[in-house]
């Protein structure tokens, strides 16, 4: 079986989504989670121009529309998450889900 | 890809717990990835997908890209959302952080700052341009947005004295615009006689090159407006309130 590019970048995206995913599991603090939520994405996006370009024949516009309107949702998404993340540090002095009020309660 | 570092003495009892939950995990990702390996492995019912049926309507679509067809027409409703998304966006952002007043005197370097003052009206050409290209070929109301985004980023980054003498609504109203003037183009089909977001064949070029330009200023302004992370105060306001500007903590 002869690799072609479609392979590739499909198994590349879908390898991005799963590291990803397996960083919001594991990573506790919140700017990590941000960062994973954005790597998952972007093996999404990846996976789907992937899918548009077929095998190269006739590409499909309708998935590179798609991406075009994520990538613009990630980001507010990730702005949202980012100033949330912002307030809950404000808030509660804290980054981390686990570790709570690392440094003492100096405000 | 374990971030979890536990201390002390405490830890000896949760890391047992911990390294098990984190084997569990592991075994579930590597499910889910052979999972959708095997899915992507596997050949669709159609490879080519919508490709057929978007050529076969490209003429009635009023645009010759395909991609801005699929986007300011066939999947109108996608954009229109997407507008939302970013105006809602927009407003939670401002809604968490206390505005802030607009950093006054410059301490960046003069080759920086005339340096952007050199690039910022070519970013606006560039984004203009793909704007215009948007209709033929690649390059649209999103890549120009986008364009037009980072040049607002350089203009925060560098403090520019532009910011400050932005006019007085500005920022609000031109977010707004893409969202309220798609909302009118949308309602207007209905009011018309037609479908929800449904052009006029003979009026759809013009229709998709308006939304266009507005959508890249709103999207551009939105970006620029995520990276700023609390609203700029006015002039006014800030006289009112009268309370010192707090200008640590800067979003990244």
């Amino acid at each position: 079986m002869s690799v072609s590019p479609t392979f590739v970048y499909g198994l590349t995206g879908l390898f991005l989504f799963v590291v990803g995913l397996g960083g919001l599991i594991s990573c506790p603090q919140l700017l990590r989670k941000i960062l994973a939520v954005n790597i998952m994405v972007s093996g999404v996006f990846l996976f789907l121009v992937t899918i548009g370009y077929g095998h190269g024949v006739i590409i499909d516009p309708v998935p590179h529309a798609m991406v075009l309107t994520g990538i613009v949702v990630s980001v507010s998404g990730t702005a949202v998450a980012l100033a949330l993340a912002c307030r809950v540090h404000e808030t509660f002095n804290m980054s981390d889900l686990l570790k709570r009020r690392t440094r003492s309660n100096d405000r | 890809m374990r971030c979890v570092k536990m201390k002390g003495s405490e830890a000896s009892g949760k890391r047992r717990h911990i390294s098990l939950l984190s084997l569990l995990s592991l075994v579930m990702l590597a499910g889910l990835s052979a999972a959708l390996a095997w899915a992507f492995l596997t050949p669709g019912p159609d490879p080519l997908g919508l490709a057929h049926r978007v050529d076969a309507a490209l003429a009635e679509s009023g645009v010759e890209s395909r991609v801005t067809a699929v986007l300011l027409n066939y999947r109108a409703y996608d954009t229109l959302l997407e507008c939302f998304v970013l105006f809602l966006g927009v407003a939670i952002v401002w809604s968490l952080q206390p505005s802030r007043p607009v950093r006054q005197e410059p301490r960046v370097d003069p080759v920086l700052s005339s340096l952007v003052r050199l690039l910022v009206p070519l970013m606006v050409l560039v984004g203009g341009y793909l704007l215009w290209a948007g209709s033929s070929q690649a390059g649209g109301a999103f890549q120009a947005g986008a364009i037009l985004g980072a040049a607002g980023v350089l203009l925060i980054l560098t403090s520019s004295r532009l910011l400050s003498t932005m006019p007085k609504g500005l920022l609000a109203w031109g977010i707004c615009l893409g969202l309220f003037f798609f909302l009118a183009v949308a309602v207007g089909a209905v009011a018309l006689g037609g479908n929800f977001l449904e052009y006029r064949r003979s009026s759809a070029t013009m229709i998709i090159i308006a939304l266009e330009v507005v959508a890249a200023f709103s999207i551009g302004l939105s970006l620029a407006v995520f990276f700023g992370g609390s609203r700029p105060e006015e002039p006014s306001e800030r006289t009112a309130a009268g309370r010192p500007p707090h200008g640590e903590g800067e979003e990244p």
